[in-house]
């Protein structure tokens, strides 16, 4: 803009416009620096516009953009529909093969632990609620979701959030009927994780690209291409078992891993409802309980069983859909 | 040559409200994230676009505790640290200083505004972000969310040019 089309009018008449927005500048630098990280103003201010605004407002404006993109999204998945169902057809039969295995092998392993006298037992949550990513925050330094349901249907921060192809990040906030989930890529999340084919553990970490990397491995651990990294649940805040992706690189430099629920735009997701485990600080055990205490607490259970009524109840095999009665 | 010092002051607050009402519905339809073929595709920077445009009119004292209050929006909305969209509509409020502006603006003036406003705003995501997160922002996220935002910068000049229309028109202004 030249500037012979601004007026040269004299600091005294707008003086007090400056200093007004010298204050309100010096405000807005000042809340950034306090209000960063992990501040609680900030986290109240965000779950209750989330709850009031944001979170209503955007379901009802993304429907039609929803819908615009599975119409597009279909087009191009009818193309490919063809191959993959040769593709799934050849996969069912090897799968069918492997599962009787596994069957067989299942009943051995149950048989030893009976004769052993040992209890192994996964703690990965049956017990899921469903929710819509109504909006995939993508910026600069920021990787998250804002789902549509939160407290009201049991969801806590730190529970882990999938889709039907593995894990996509986990809770950070919550609301009465929404929650932000930060996702496994965001430059603050931090994941303990292992490698299913040796047992090598990890921190995944995000770094704001698309293939987060693994941190803090230990001398000479085993890791290669191809490896399939899930959950280790070393932290006691996610269940252990949780798939995330594969190794797509080994180098000097870094383990990267390609989360494979990004490999598809992130819509339903649901919500694992795990209960992470307290530490003893904060469960002390008191001195009249005696034994009752430490019976209980060697009998705390580590998985749910229930399923929530209305949301994805994919658990294993043998649950069938039940109501909603977990303890949660 | 108009002067907007000679207005009225329902007219100013004409081309305020005008210029509040375009900068929440850029916020909101700059919350949508739409993905096309894998792509993912970001608007958040649209609201900017309102802020770059504010109107000469508009009181400069309510129009920066506006600006303030729709950049803690922002920041709410996009999930961002409070305070860096404020920060961000401040100071492009202050280098344009729209009340200053002798002549209305046309499409050109206000595309380069525009192009002023997005590079301040580039500078400041980057350094508060190198400040807050000690990381530099992806850069290629960042271009693409300036570009795709510039792309559209015809349709806010319009959605603009017509809200101003049917609000001073009400206003008799």
């Amino acid at each position: 803009m030249a500037r012979s089309s601004y007026s040269r009018r004299s600091n005294e008449e707008h003086g007090p416009v400056f200093v007004i927005l010298v204050i309100a500048i010096l405000l807005s630098a000042g809340l950034m620096a306090t209000q960063s990280g992990d501040a609680k103003l900030r986290r109240a201010a965000q779950a209750q516009s989330d709850r009031l605004i944001v979170s209503p407002l955007l379901s009802l404006i993304s429907r039609p953009v929803r819908a615009a993109e599975d119409f597009l999204g279909g087009w191009s998945d009818r193309s490919r529909a063809h191959e993959e169902n040769l593709a799934l057809r050849a996969e069912l039969q090897t799968l069918r093969e492997e599962n009787s295995r596994l069957q067989v092998d299942r009943m051995q392993i149950a048989s030893l632990n009976e004769i052993l006298n040992v209890e192994i037992e996964t703690n990965v949550p049956l017990k899921r609620v469903a929710a819509r990513a109504v909006n995939d925050v993508t910026g600069p330094f920021l990787r998250a979701l804002l789902i549509n349901e939160g407290e009201g249907k049991g969801i806590r921060r730190g529970q882990a959030v999938m889709t039907a192809d593995g894990m996509v990040g986990h809770v950070t906030l919550t609301g009465r009927n929404s929650a932000r989930v930060l996702r496994l890529d965001d430059l603050n999340s931090r994941i303990p994780v292992m490698s299913e084919r040796s047992g090598s553990v990890a921190i995944l970490s995000g770094d704001n690209t698309s293939k987060p990397k693994l941190i803090f491995m230990n001398l000479g651990a085993d890791w290669e291409e191809g490896d399939r990294v899930m959950t280790s649940g070393d932290d006691g805040q996610l269940p252990r078992g949780l798939h995330i992706g594969t190794v797509s690189s080994v180098s000097d430099d870094a383990i990267r891993v390609v989360v494979t629920s990004f490999q598809q735009p992130v819509d339903w997701v649901w919500v694992a409802l795990f209960e992470p485990f307290v530490s003893p600080e904060l469960q002390p055990v008191q001195e009249s309980d005696g034994d009752d205490a430490n019976l209980k607490t060697s009998e705390m259970p580590t998985a749910d069983t229930g399923t929530e009524t209305g949301a994805v109840t994919e658990g294993n095999e043998s649950d069938a859909v039940t109501t909603g009665e977990g303890d949660i | 040559m108009a002067d907007w010092s000679s207005l009225l002051p329902s007219s100013r607050a004409g081309h305020l409200r005008q210029a509040i009402i375009l900068s929440v519905i850029l916020t909101f339809l700059g919350l949508i994230n739409v993905t096309f073929f894998g792509w993912n595709i970001s608007l958040s920077w649209l609201p900017l676009m309102a802020v770059a445009l504010w109107p000469r009119a508009a009181t400069p004292i309510y129009s920066i505790v506006a600006l303030f209050l729709l950049g803690l929006l922002q920041d709410s909305g996009s999930f961002g640290v409070p305070g860096q969209w404020p920060l961000i509509y401040l100071l492009c409020y202050a280098f344009i200083r729209p009340f200053e502006r002798l002549k209305s603006l046309n499409f050109l003036s206000g595309f380069l505004l525009w192009l002023l406003s997005a590079g301040i705003a580039f500078v400041v995501i980057s350094f508060s972000g190198r400040i807050i997160y000690a990381e530099w922002p992806n850069w290629i996220i960042l271009s693409r969310l300036a570009l795709t935002t510039t792309l559209l910068f015809p349709l806010v000049w319009g959605g603009r040019r017509w809200l101003q229309i049917l609000i001073l028109r009400r206003d008799g202004a």
